[in-house]
C-alpha cells in the first residue's frame, strides 16, 4: 500500500523518462563496480534540479522508504548498491558547475559533475582539482564526496575531503543544510569534514564548494624496475625518509605490470617484480633540484634499469599504465575482487611476503598495485565465478588481508570506504563503543535510517516501518 | 598509569552536570570561565609513538605544542599547519578544540587536513576512538575532524594522531609594500593562481601601509631564482633571510602584534571580503593580518566586542574570540546549526559539556 501511495506521488514530480519503473530500465542500476552484489530497486528517479531532489527525499521520508544516491557507480565497495524495496536517485544530470571563481581559487558544483570535468573546466586559469582517483573519466563528485574518494596524490595533497570546504545538502527528512563556508578556514566544529566520508548515511549533497590549486609547473616522473618487490618497498621507506615529499609514489608488481602493458602499452619493463613509480610536482625550479636528490636515492636503491618520462606524452603513458591497472587486470580474469587496506609503510615488504602466502595458500592469483606512499594496498584477488565456491574463497582471501592490516595497526580501507563490502571488518577495527557512538551519530540524522540504509554498518533491526 | 588517570577523569565527567575540558588556558576567551567546572586536560601529557618514517606521531592531548615541535625537528619534520601560540604553552588538544592553524597552513592545509585519528571522553565518561594512525584511512565517520573546533562541547580530547611532513631545510621572505589596499590585493590573487611553492602568503594593512609577506621554503640554493620569479611578478621588494626572517614569523605564530589590551579575533573569509571589513576595522582602530592568502582575518579589535559582532552579522561573516573577555566569543552568523545540534545530543544526550 505504501510503495503503491509513494509511487504514485513520486511519478507525478518526474516526466515518464527521469521515472524508470521497468525491469529493463532497472537493470542497470542493479549494481555498481562491486558487481557480485545485485539488487533490483523499486524505481529509479532522475532529478536534474536540486528541488527534485529534495522534494524527493521528502517524501521517502513521508512513506519511509530507503533510497540510495548514485553518481557513475563506480563504487568497489558497493556504496550505490540498491536496497531492497527503496529507489535509486540517480544524480549524474544534476551537474551543473554553478561557479567558477580564479580569483578566489574555487568551484561551486552540483554533485553529479564529472571529478574531470572540474579540473578542464579550472584548467584554462592554470587550476586543477587534485583529487585523482583512477576512475576520475567517469566517477562524479557526489560520489568522491560520499565516499572520501583518494587517488595517487594522497600523501602530498590529501584526500576529497581536503579539498572540499562548503556542502548544502539535504538530511534524509528533508532539512536543507548548509555546513561550512567558501573560506579555506571556519570557527565551528568542521561539519564538513564529519559529512565527506560518511558514505551517503547523512543524506545527498546538493552544492559543494571545491577549493583549485594552480597546476604544478614542472613533474619529474621515474620508473625504476626491481628484481623483488620487497626492494621496490624498501625504495619507497629511502625515498620517504629522504627528506623529500613526492607528489605520488606507486608500485606494480609483475602481473599488475604484464595486465597493463597488454591493455595500454604504457613501456613498463615486462619483466620487473617489482615496479616503482614516483613523481615529483612543483615549481620548475624545486622540481630540478630535487630530482637530482631523487636520482641519487633511487640509484642507491638498487634497481636494475630506471627510465625518466621524457616528455608530457611519456608521463601520460605511465599513469595511463598505472590508472587503468583494475580494468587491465580484468582481461586476466574476469572477476576479481579489489581490497584497499593500508598499512604503516616500513610494514610494506612484510605485507606483501604476507599478501604471496595468502595467494600460494589459497590457490589464487593476487596482482598488487598500491599507492606505496601512504601504504595504501590494492591487491587484486582473481577467482573464476563461475567454480563454485571461489567467490567465497576470494572473500575469506581478501578477509585475511584486511585483518593482516589491522593487525600491522592500519586500516581496512584507504579509499574505497567500507560501503556493503566490509562491514563485517568494521569491529575488527573499533570496539563497540566507538560503533556506537558513530551509529549514535547516524540515528540522530536519519532515524528512520532511510538514507542509503545496509552501507558501512550491518542492519540489526530494520527499523520499523509504518503499516 | 595512563588508564587510570583516564578513569579519574572519566568520573569527573559524569559527576558533573556541566563541565569544560581546558589545557594550558592560552586561548583566554575560551577557556577561562570560572562559573563552570574545568576538566584539566594539561596533566594528560606526552608523547604515545613517533614513526618519522610513517610521517606519524601519537600524542596525549595535554602535551606541549613546543615539545612535540621540538621531537619533530629532530628528525627534520614538521607540523606544516603551523599551530600557533606555540612559545605561550599551546597544547595539542587546546589546539585541535579551538580548530587554530597558522600562516603556514597555506602550503599544504590547516590542522583538519593532518589530523588522522584521536581518543576522547564522551558526554557518559566513555573513551572512544576514532580515525586512524596511518597517513590515509576511508574507515567509518571521520569524528576527528569534526572534534577540530568543537571547543570542548562534544568531548574531552584525550589522545591524538598526525600525519607530519619533512621540514624545508631552509626559508626566505619577500615583503613587498603597495601604495593601496586594492594594488595588494589585486597582487595576492595573482600570487595565489600562479605555479609557486609558497609556504606562507600574508597581507598587512594599517592606515596607510599594505604589505605583502611572501615565505618559501625548500633548499637555499633554489631561492634566488624562485625570489627573482616572485618579485617579476610583485614587483620591488625587500628579501630578508636567517634569523630575522625567522623572528618575522614567530611574531606572527605568537601573536606579539595584539596588545594584551584588545581581544584576538579569528575571522574566515575570501579575498574579494577584505576591501570592506578593512575599511570598518580601520575606521575603528582595530590591528589586523590577513592570513593564508586572504583566508582568514585575524584582529586585535579594541574596546567592547558587540560592534563587531554586528558588523560581522550584517556582512554574513562569522567570528570567533580566541583571546580576551569570554563573556561572547562567537560572532557573526553561524552555518550548520540545526545539524550540529543533532551531532551534539548523540554524542552528549544529557548535554553535560559546556558551549562556550
Amino acid at each position: 500500500m505504501e510503495n503503491q501511495e509513494f509511487l504514485s506521488s513520486i511519478s507525478k514530480l518526474f516526466p515518464k523518462d527521469r521515472f524508470l519503473t521497468k525491469p529493463a530500465q532497472l537493470a542497470p542500476f542493479e549494481s555498481d563496480a562491486l558487481t557480485m552484489y545485485q539488487v533490483r530497486p523499486l524505481a529509479v528517479v532522475i532529478p536534474v534540479t536540486q528541488e527534485e531532489v529534495i522534494e524527493t527525499v521528502r517524501l521517502c521520508h513521508r512513506h519511509n522508504i530507503p533510497f540510495v544516491a548514485r553518481g557513475s557507480g563506480t563504487s568497489l565497495s558497493g556504496a550505490s548498491l540498491p536496497v531492497e524495496g527503496g529507489i535509486v536517485i540517480a544524480l549524474n544530470r544534476l551537474n551543473r558547475i554553478v561557479r567558477l571563481d580564479p580569483k578566489e581559487r574555487l568551484a561551486v558544483v552540483e554533485p553529479g559533475v564529472i571529478n574531470l570535468d572540474v579540473t578542464k573546466a579550472a584548467a584554462p586559469f592554470g587550476l586543477y582539482f587534485a583529487p585523482d582517483p583512477s576512475s576520475q573519466l567517469i566517477c562524479t563528485i557526489g560520489g568522491n564526496l560520499a565516499f572520501n574518494s583518494g587517488g595517487a596524490h594522497c600523501l602530498k595533497y590529501g584526500m576529497t575531503s581536503n579539498h572540499i570546504t562548503r556542502i548544502k545538502a539535504v538530511l534524509p527528512d528533508g532539512e536543507v543544510v548548509e555546513l561550512g563556508n567558501n573560506s579555506l578556514e571556519s570557527v565551528d566544529p568542521d561539519l564538513v569534514g564529519l559529512f565527506v566520508g560518511s558514505e551517503g548515511l547523512f543524506g545527498i549533497a546538493l552544492e559543494i564548494t571545491l577549493r583549485l590549486l594552480p597546476k604544478p609547473e614542472s613533474f619529474r616522473t621515474v620508473l625504476a624496475a626491481y628484481h623483488s618487490l620487497e626492494s621496490a618497498g624498501r625504495a619507497v621507506s629511502m625515498v620517504v625518509t629522504s627528506g623529500l615529499l613526492p607528489g605520488a609514489i606507486e608500485i606494480m608488481d609483475n602481473l599488475a605490470i604484464q595486465a597493463a602493458e597488454a591493455a595500454v602499452l604504457a613501456g613498463y619493463p615486462l619483466d620487473a617484480a617489482g615496479l616503482l613509480i614516483v613523481e615529483l610536482d612543483g615549481e620548475s625550479g624545486v622540481v630540478e633540484q630535487e630530482f637530482k636528490a631523487l636520482m641519487d636515492v633511487i640509484e642507491e636503491s638498487g634497481p636494475y634499469e630506471i627510465r625518466v618520462a621524457k616528455d608530457e606524452s611519456d608521463r601520460q603513458r605511465i599513469w595511463k599504465g598505472r590508472k587503468s591497472a583494475f580494468s587491465a587486470v580484468g582481461r586476466l580474469s574476469s572477476d576479481y575482487i579489489v581490497q584497499d587496506g593500508v598499512v604503516p609503510r616500513s610494514k610494506l615488504g612484510e605485507a606483501l611476503v604476507e599478501i604471496q602466502r595468502l595467494s600460494i595458500k589459497y590457490g589464487l592469483r593476487v596482482a598488487n598495485v598500491f599507492h606505496a606512499g601512504d601504504g595504501n594496498l590494492h591487491p587484486l584477488i582473481l577467482f573464476d565465478g563461475r567454480q563454485e565456491g571461489a567467490l567465497e574463497q576470494a572473500e575469506r582471501l581478501a578477509g585475511e588481508i584486511l585483518r593482516m592490516c589491522v593487525d600491522f595497526g592500519g586500516s581496512i580501507t584507504g579509499e574505497h570506504g567500507i560501503g556493503i563490502e566490509k562491514r563485517d571488518y568494521l569491529p575488527v577495527m573499533f570496539d563497540q563503543v566507538d560503533i556506537n557512538t558513530m551509529r549514535a551519530i547516524r540515528q540522530n540524522i536519519d532515524p528512520k535510517e532511510i538514507s542509503n540504509r545496509g552501507k558501512m554498518f550491518t542492519i540489526d533491526r530494520e527499523p520499523v516501518l509504518s503499516a | 598509569m595512563i588508564s587510570a588517570a583516564i578513569e579519574d577523569l572519566s568520573e569527573q565527567i559524569i559527576t558533573c552536570p556541566k563541565i569544560l575540558p581546558v589545557g594550558k588556558m592560552t586561548k583566554s576567551a575560551l577557556s577561562d570561565h570560572h562559573e563552570i567546572p574545568t576538566l584539566d586536560m594539561a596533566t594528560m601529557a606526552g608523547i604515545v609513538e613517533y614513526h618519522s618514517s610513517e610521517f606519524t606521531f601519537t600524542a596525549l592531548a595535554g602535551t606541549l605544542l613546543s615539545d612535540v615541535e621540538q621531537m619533530l625537528a629532530e628528525q627534520g619534520q614538521f607540523l606544516p599547519f603551523d599551530p600557533p601560540l606555540i612559545e605561550a604553552g599551546a597544547t595539542l588538544g587546546g589546539t585541535i578544540a579551538s580548530g587554530l592553524s597558522g600562516s603556514g597552513r597555506y602550503r599544504y592545509g590547516g590542522l583538519r587536513d593532518f589530523i588522522l585519528g584521536m581518543k576522547f571522553l564522551d558526554g557518559n565518561g566513555n573513551l572512544v576512538k576514532a580515525g586512524g594512525k596511518v597517513v590515509k584511512n576511508a574507515a567509518g565517520f571521520d569524528i576527528p575532524k569534526m572534534m577540530v573546533g568543537s571547543l570542548g562541547a562534544l568531548g574531552a580530547i584525550v589522545e591524538a594522531s598526525f600525519k607530519v611532513f619533512p621540514k624545508p631545510t631552509a626559508y626566505t621572505t619577500l615583503i613587498v609594500t603597495f601604495p593601496s589596499l586594492q594594488e595588494a590585493l589585486e597582487a595576492l590573487v595573482r600570487l595565489t593562481s600562479a605555479p609557486f611553492d609558497i609556504f606562507c602568503l600574508d597581507l598587512e594593512t594599517s592606515e596607510n601601509q599594505f604589505q605583502l609577506l611572501v615565505r618559501i621554503g625548500g633548499l637555499h640554493d633554489s631561492f634566488p631564482e624562485r625570489i627573482h620569479r616572485l618579485k617579476s611578478i610583485l614587483g620591488k621588494g625587500q628579501n630578508v633571510i636567517d634569523a630575522r626572517e625567522n623572528e618575522i614569523w614567530r611574531q606572527i605564530q605568537e601573536f606579539t602584534w595584539v596588545p594584551n589590551s584588545t581581544s584576538l579575533v579569528k575571522v574566515p573569509l575570501t579575498p574579494s571580503r577584505v576591501p570592506d571589513l578593512d575599511a570598518y576595522l580601520n575606521d575603528n582602530q582595530a590591528l589586523r593580518r590577513y592570513s593564508v592568502g586572504a583566508n582568514v582575518a585575524w584582529i586585535g579589535w579594541p574596546g567592547s566586542i558587540n560592534p563587531l559582532d554586528q558588523y560581522l552579522t550584517n556582512s554574513g561573516l562569522s567570528g570567533l574570540v580566541i583571546q580576551g573577555a569570554p563573556d561572547k566569543v562567537r560572532l557573526g552568523t553561524r552555518s550548520g546549526q540545526s545539524f550540529a545540534r543533532r551531532v551534539k545530543q548523540a554524542i552528549d544526550p544529557v548535554g553535560r559539556w559546556m558551549e562556550v
